[in-house]
């Protein structure tokens, strides 16, 4: 490869029969989609169909690094698994950050691709150029943390990078994730795709070099980052509370659940305001932690005198309150099970807030759940519900199938499991967005079922008070500055925001830079700002460490190229507009709350989404992406494939 | 004589993120990042929660100039520094054998001893540390910055358990 930052080579390994092979990498895969994200959902267009069982040895587990991370580019740790979701059956991905992705870097690798179903468990060692498939059965039952000690002892290196399934991905529970560190990739349920495969871990060890393009360049772009972080308001933030800060803006708007989405956001607040972050980090925060090359540390360690030291639970709007449980060390203790096991904690809290939902209605009884009475508030049985799942004993082994199949399987009401997932099949995480347009939108068409991490303008959740000025400037420009504290009307502008925030959430993926320091999360009202939007920075970083000619339209392309191939993805395996809808329980009306008596206007949502789907150039009926729009990003033959499938005739498109 | 040195200013304040190591390799390196080519090194002990960056203490007399066989060490009368005349190095790694705190090693391509040298007198680590845990001064100095800084602060969330209820009872 003749750029700087990709270090060139993909290691292949088929599991099935033990080969190992080293690829160069794709010089247009490179180019035409960065890395991380991109390029992932590009090799899955590629290498699956919607004839793959997720579960099977033809689905790959593509793990993919930028052409960033670890360099000094700020907050550049990340790397993205992408596979066929286990869970919803359609295009998953998930993305950590910690240390492992520089570690696979420093190996000389830019990609791994995992295919193949092994015999036994086993666990892969990369130790620069030598890769070696080992004998996992010492670790087959052991937690994540434990798997790390144990591998680390084993290799004799404390400073081996370990990335691993804990056993709610051994037992294939759709909502298992995949651990490194502290740090979880968590959505998607991968963490069962590595099960399926009998893959229990990936130790790294790296000791080669990423080449730099331009170093004076790239020092003074991080020169002026850091003074300019130090500047902000934001970073100071981060600094003492953590990647929550934005947490109580959310909750005054309303946007943090209640119940099961049973009671309206925002009707709890004074029970919240106890436990939030920021008071709780004053009593137990005692340290800063941070991933590789993190200047913001948003990680915190606390110490809470029955639990010992633990990672800052990082579950943003939810507290518990979901389960009707309002107790920080609880809520700690639940986050360590969940990391320990592997499960992504907002999927697994849905999932039980349905089944106490169940349990109230009076659906299931005593006699479905093993004898235990699942009530909301029930701490004990919250944590017990946890062990099972994880373990698939019981009544677990239903819910581990997620909240949508286990609804179906006891026979509950859809409206009940709502929250659980829409059309796609992937719930968005503890985010009220009941009657708040612009959420709903931005929260509904990710093209990884729905995610908070896709689109989500934080104008949107309201973690600030007060907007900056460009974004008055940009509501007014478009006549919607009456806008600003209504957001149950649906008003075309939405559908503007969400495609700006969609381009900047899916350009720090393909670079795989975390969204905390872009204008996605609370650094919105960064100073920086002013000087340059993100994807201006993204295309600098670009420039100074892989030596490529791009600029912020040349960035833009290829966003919307991985957008495009990503949602031709999703329309190939049959989700078409209707999946994109959110689901019943997110029309209702709200009762009390910051929004009470409020409740989204079904023809003006459906019309935000037309003009949604129009600004992407997709057919605004069924939102397939159209001809000329995938010509334009040269993806002609996604554009023949679809035709096959849907018959769309060229004059139709245009 | 005294030197000025990098100190960490607390255990606590480092938060682990390597920039410093990622900074002193593309300072050295020139055009490429490699942490384990850094002269300074993160040492994790994650049983205890705690990050302690390692860098050269510029001893004196310092183990490392001593113990190389061809003497190709010495040391800076001015500035304390370890000066590594690298036509004479044979990279045998006594003075890594000599070195209590891991900060020399020998580079694995060229093979020849690499020490901090303080990047002309403005460390790129200290500079770039944003949670200020590096600091650059003198000893003397240090001895007052570090008393003036923890007089500020409360340590109370880190204090072993019977120390904490010890307190509470009072």
């Amino acid at each position: 490869m003749q750029f700087n930052g990709w270090v060139g080579k993909v290691l292949k390994m088929n599991l099935s029969d033990g080969s190992v092979t080293k690829e160069p990498l794709d010089e247009e895969l490179a180019l035409g989609f960065i890395g991380g994200r991109g390029a992932g959902s590009k090799i899955l267009w590629d290498e699956t169909g919607p004839e793959t069982d997720p579960l099977g040895p033809d689905n790959p587990l593509i793990i993919n690094t930028g052409p960033v991370t670890g360099t000094l580019v700020p907050t550049s740790s990340r790397f993205t698994i992408t596979s066929k979701s286990p869970f919803t059956g359609i295009l998953g991905d998930a993305n950590a950050g910690g240390f492992f992705a520089p570690e696979v870097k420093y190996a000389g690798y830019d990609s791994i691709i995992v295919k193949g179903v092994s015999e036994k468990p086993v666990y892969i060692w990369i130790d620069d150029e030598h890769v070696e498939v080992r004998d996992a059965k010492h670790l087959w039952g052991k937690t994540t943390h434990e798997t790390e000690k144990i591998l680390k002892d084993e290799l004799s290196d404390a400073d081996v990078r370990v990335l691993s399934i804990g056993q709610a991905g051994e037992n294939l529970v759709k909502l298992a994730g995949v651990v490194t560190g502290d740090n979880i990739a968590a959505r998607c349920g991968l963490g069962a795709v590595m099960g399926s495969k009998k893959l229990k871990a990936i130790a790294v060890r790296g000791t080669k070099s990423i080449g730099i393009a331009n170093s004076d360049h790239l020092n003074e772009i991080v020169d002026t980052i850091y003074e300019d972080y130090k500047k902000s308001e934001a970073y100071e933030w981060y600094r003492y509370f953590g990647w929550t800060t934005g947490v109580l803006g959310m909750c005054k708007a309303g946007c943090a659940p209640v119940k099961n989405y049973m009671k309206s956001g925002g009707t709890d607040l004074e029970k919240r305001k106890a436990i939030l972050d920021i008071e709780s980090s004053k009593e137990y925060k005692f340290k800063d932690i941070s991933c590789y090359g993190c200047p913001l540390a948003c990680n915190k360690y606390i110490y809470i005198d029955s639990l010992g030291r633990n990672k800052a639970p990082v579950p943003g709007s939810s507290h518990m309150a979901v389960w009707e449980i309002y107790d920080y060390p609880f809520h700690v203790e639940v986050n360590r099970i969940c990391e320990e096991y592997g499960m992504d904690i907002y999927s697994v809290q849905l999932t039980i807030s349905a089944a106490m939902e169940w349990y109230e209605r009076a659906i299931i009884t005593k006699k479905d759940t093993d004898g235990m009475e699942i009530r909301f508030g029930d701490k004990e049985v919250a944590i017990a519900l946890l062990h099972k799942i994880a373990k698939r004993e019981g009544f677990g082994d239903i819910l581990a199938e997620g909240g949508i199949r286990a609804g179906v399987i006891v026979g509950a009401d859809p409206d009940t499991t709502a929250t659980c997932g829409y059309g796609k099949g992937m719930d968005h995480g503890p985010i009220d967005c009941t009657s708040m347009a612009g959420l709903t939108l931005s929260l509904s068409v990710s093209t990884r079922g729905s995610g908070h991490l896709r689109s989500v303008a934080p104008i949107d959740w309201g973690v600030q008070e007060s907007l900056p000025l460009k974004w008055q400037e940009f509501y007014k420009e478009r006549g919607a500055e009456d806008l600003i504290g209504k957001p149950w009307v649906a008003h075309p502008v939405h559908a503007e925001v969400a495609t700006y925030f969609e381009h900047i959430c899916t350009s720090s993926d393909i670079l795989e830079i975390c969204k905390n320091t872009t204008e996605f999360y609370y650094f919105f009202a960064y100073k920086g700002r002013e000087k340059k939007d993100d994807l201006e920075w993204h295309a600098d970083y670009l420039r100074a460490v892989t030596g490529i000619d791009i600029d912020r339209k040349g960035l833009e392309t290829i966003t919307s190229r991985v957008l495009n191939i990503e949602k031709a993805y999703n329309v190939r395996e049959g989700m078409l507009r209707e999946h994109d809808m959110p689901s019943s329980r997110f029309l209702q009306k709200r009762k009390g709350g910051p929004l009470d008596g409020k409740a989204l206007d079904p023809d003006e949502l459906n019309r935000l989404f037309d003009h949604y789907y129009k600004i992407h150039g997709w057919d605004e009926e069924t939102s397939i992406p159209k001809r000329a729009t995938l010509e334009k990003l040269s993806l002609e033959y996604v554009a023949d494939e679809l035709e096959k499938q849907y018959s769309i005739s060229k004059s139709k498109s245009n | 004589m005294s030197y000025r040195k990098i100190y960490y200013t607390s255990p606590e304040a480092c938060t682990g993120c390597r920039v410093c190591e990622q900074v002193c390799s593309l300072h050295h390196e020139k055009s490429e990042i490699n942490p384990k080519r850094s002269r300074i090194r993160i040492i994790d002990m994650q049983e205890r929660g705690v990050m302690i960056p390692m860098v050269c203490r510029l001893c004196s007399p310092a183990p490392c100039v001593s113990e190389c066989p061809v003497d190709a060490l010495c040391q800076d009368e001015k500035t304390g520094l370890i000066i590594v005349d690298e036509e004479k190095c044979i990279g045998c790694d006594s003075c890594t054998e000599a070195c209590d705190f891991g900060a020399i090693k020998v580079h694995p391509v060229r093979k020849k001893a690499i020490v901090c040298d303080h990047c002309e007198g403005n460390p790129e680590c200290v500079k770039r540390c944003m949670p200020e845990a590096l600091v650059f001064m003198k000893p003397e100095e240090y001895t007052v910055f570090r008393g003036r800084t923890t007089l500020k602060k409360d340590t109370s969330a880190i204090w072993p358990e019977h120390v904490k209820n010890a307190n509470k009872k009072e």
